[in-house]
């Protein structure tokens, strides 16, 4: 890999191991935000990195050069001060592009291709955002990897409810795809035209007969002609999604967990630790976010805010209230904190404040790196 | 639908009619909190008031009871009930009603083929959970009446969320007739009548999610959906001027280096928590300006883990004299500190 920086963190000292970076959580918790100021930062100490980003706020898109929706990388203006040799692109993942491009490659003819790209089940499939988003931003790591043109690649992920979501992506898609529940559709040799109805005549006639009466012959017969439009290209996509799915198991690849501190999303993240685990796959950490600022654990008493200038009962008296809210919100999630570090074995437990400002652009990215390091 | 003479008008939560509100916004918001929080005010206000979660995450009824929910609607105490509508029982149910003979329509859903289907087929599954919401929204007892006058809806996080209720529109117009086009666009009908329908948006006052909520809204409205009301939710109520968090700042600056952490923390505190209301009054600002009507408030509960007791203090403030009392506080000024520590006082009473 490339140049070290003088003494790397652990965390750089993990990331150096590591060509992917999957950066996974439930929503709102900060992946974008996480995952683009590590890759900043990785970038910053010389090597060469890419970001795959999804729906970062305007201003970060705005700051890393992503204007719009293209699913081409960009190359990043660093700020001064880096390593030597390093370098940051950022990619803004087109899901609906990343998909049809997808059935472009791995169609054998032109025909197949338009037959797909044509059908209208397929169009509002692919461009929904919900369920196939996580599989295409793995395609697009996919392709940049093989490109071989960086060191490190940082992948965010779409919120979901679970971080789990993610891996299952490549299944979940395999499943979608799937050719064996569509033999159940169609007898041999019923394959072209008319499929609902010839399909009546199979063994699952029945059930199939069934199915047309609740959802009438059109949407049975349009879903149906989708799923058969795909079996042409069910071989080399299911290819393509067992090589994603081996990319999880890589010793080049690992796993960030972006939570809040609070108890679902901590659950959350040990929960993540033990799949991972059991799976063997690289897991670097937790980053928990938006942590209160840490508190002493005693509060000013009474004389020592009247023994300050100026500042009368009242005012005491607030000033003492805010103390003992924000120092129970700092206590739990210093418990939190523990909790996770004692639960995920020798994974790193990072912890970034909540701040009271969060800049949505390059240099509030760089204002994270210190508390990825501790 | 009218108002029923149970109601004190005066009493609604957020001004809103009974009728089936869907509650969504960015992931982590609130959603589930705000959903659980508004059917007890609902509750409260006199109407029979259902709370349903859907598949997946949700988890509003799990905030105001530790019983598994499950498909059929379990009591909550007086006027209140909970349920979860699974893809699976919906299809179930609906298989049934069409099919009508109960033996077929257990054979067609539990054949594998149904789960490559229904995840293929668009909208397939969003249709039978909104008309399964339908039908609870139209039924009615043997005098006639409807059986639930408010049916809360713990929705999915946004991008989903505006799936669910477009949905029907879509399905509509792929499949212009059949039995399916039917339900498609009996259920359109109805998640567009803001006499049956209508959302409730919720937002924190940080800059995505604020940002994302004005979109979703315009999302919203250009499908032809209600927005009834949004809730900026987690407002923190400014305990100090800005001349005291100044005055703490300088104060702080001062300390010897050998000053007690624990006064060190306590000035630190202060200019903390004074700078985040000036921001989160500053996106109060910008949500306001998109928004027809201001947004309503909740505020943020300083506790380690929110309890029943929390849920039963946020819907009190949704609640008109609540959300008179909160406004007037959050304005600050002339009221001043005094009447914030009321409000602090409230939400730590009930810890
Ligand atoms: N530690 C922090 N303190 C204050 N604000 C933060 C912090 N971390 C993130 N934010 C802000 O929270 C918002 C959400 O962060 P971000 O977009 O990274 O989350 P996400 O997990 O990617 O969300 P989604 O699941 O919607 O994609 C952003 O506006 C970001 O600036
Ligand atoms: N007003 C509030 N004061 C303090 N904490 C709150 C408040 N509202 C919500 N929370 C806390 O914030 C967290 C997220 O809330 P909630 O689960 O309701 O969000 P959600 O939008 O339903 O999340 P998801 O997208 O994961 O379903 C919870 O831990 C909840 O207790
Ligand atoms: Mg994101
Ligand atoms: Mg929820």
């Amino acid at each position: 890999m490339t140049a070290h920086h003088a003494s790397p963190t652990e965390l750089s000292g993990r990331l150096d191991r590591l060509g992917v970076l999957l950066v996974c959580g439930s929503g709102g918790v900060g992946k974008t935000s996480v995952a683009a100021a590590i890759a900043l930062d990785e970038a910053m100490r010389g090597r060469r990195v890419c970001v795959i980003t999804i729906d970062p706020a305007k201003r970060l898109a705005q700051a890393m050069g992503l204007t719009r929706l293209e699913d081409r990388e960009r190359k990043v203006k660093l700020p001064q001060g880096g390593t030597a040799g390093g370098s940051l692109h950022a990619l803004m993942l087109d899901p609906k592009t990343a998909f049809d491009r997808m059935v472009t490659e791995t169609a054998s003819t032109d025909e197949e291709r338009d037959r797909i790209l044509g059908n209208r089940v397929y169009q509002q499939v692919s461009g929904s955002s919900s369920g196939t988003q996580e599989y295409m931003a793995l395609e697009r790591l996919y392709e940049l990897d093989r490109g071989g043109k960086y060191d490190l690649i940082v992948v965010d992920t779409p919120p979901a409810a679970h971080a789990k979501d993610m891996l299952e992506s490549p299944h979940r898609m395999l499943r979608f795809l799937e050719g064996k529940s569509l033999r159940w559709f169609l007898k041999p040799g019923a394959k072209a035209g008319k499929l609902g109805l010839k399909a009546l005549g199979g063994s699952n006639g029945p059930v199939v007969g069934l199915l047309q009466k609740i959802t009438g012959a059109e949407m049975l017969r349009d879903t149906t002609e989708f799923l058969e439009s795909m079996e042409g290209i069910y071989g080399s996509v299911s290819d393509r999604i067992r090589v994603v799915d081996r990319m999880f198991g890589s010793p080049n690849t690992g796993f960030l967990a972006v939570t809040s501190p609070e108890r679902e999303s901590v659950d959350q993240a040990v929960a993540f630790w033990e799949l991972l685990e059991e799976r063997r796959y690289c897991f670097v950490g937790t980053v928990v976010n938006r942590v209160e600022p840490p508190a002493p654990g005693t509060y000013a008493s009474d004389a020592e805010l009247d023994a300050l200038e100026g500042i009368d009962e009242s005012l005491a008296a607030r000033i003492a209230a805010a103390q003992v809210d924000h120092s129970a919100l700092a206590s739990r999630d210093r418990s939190r904190l523990d909790e996770l570090a004692r639960e995920t074995g020798d994974a790193l437990t990072i912890s970034i404040p909540r701040l009271a400002r969060m800049v949505n652009d390059l240099d509030g990215l760089r204002a994270l790196a210190p508390y990825l390091h501790g | 639908m009218a108002t029923r003479p149970h109601f004190d008008p005066e009493q609604l939560p957020l001004g809103l009619q009974p009728r089936t509100i869907f509650v969504t916004g960015k992931g982590g918001v609130g959603k589930s909190t705000v959903a659980a929080a508004l059917a007890l005010s609902w509750r409260d206000a006199g109407a029979r008031t259902l709370l349903v979660e859907l598949d997946g995450q949700a988890s509003a009824a799990s905030l105001l009871s530790p019983r598994t929910i499950g498909y059929e609607p379990t009591p909550l105490g007086e006027h209140l009930a909970a349920m979860r509508i699974t893809m699976l029982d919906a299809l179930k149910e609906y298989a049934r009603l069409r099919l009508k003979v109960k033996a077929l329509a257990d054979r067609l859903v539990s054949n594998p083929v149904i789960d490559q289907f229904t995840q293929a087929a668009p909208g397939f599954r969003d249709l039978l959970i909104l008309g399964k919401l339908w039908s609870l929204s139209a039924a009615t007892d043997n005098r006639g009446r409807h059986v639930w006058d408010a049916i809360v809806v713990d929705s999915p996080a946004t991008g989903h969320g505006v799936g669910l209720l477009n949905m029907a529109g879509v399905v509509a117009k792929m499949f212009p007739v059949g039995p399916i086009a039917t339900e498609a666009k009996r259920v359109d009908a109805f998640t567009r009548d803001p006499k049956r329908t209508g959302v409730v948006l919720v937002s924190l006052p940080e800059e995505l999610p604020v940002t994302e909520t004005l979109e979703l809204r315009d999302q919203l409205i250009e499908q032809g959906v209600t927005v009834a009301a949004t809730v900026l939710n987690g407002l923190l109520v400014d305990r100090f001027t800005d001349a005291e968090a100044a005055q703490a700042s300088a104060l702080e600056a001062q300390l010897p280096a050998d000053a007690s952490p624990a006064v060190r923390h306590a000035l630190e505190t202060v200019s903390w928590e004074h700078g985040r209301c000036v921001d989160q009054a500053a996106e109060r600002v910008r949500l306001d300006a998109g928004l027809d009507e201001p947004a309503c408030v909740l505020p943020y509960m300083f506790a380690p883990q929110l309890e029943r007791d929390h849920l039963t203090a946020l819907s009190q403030w949704l609640s008109p004299a609540g959300q008179e009392v909160l406004m007037r506080q959050l304005a600050g000024a002339s009221d001043g500190p005094s009447a914030a520590a009321a409000v602090h006082a409230a939400a730590g009473e009930t810890s």
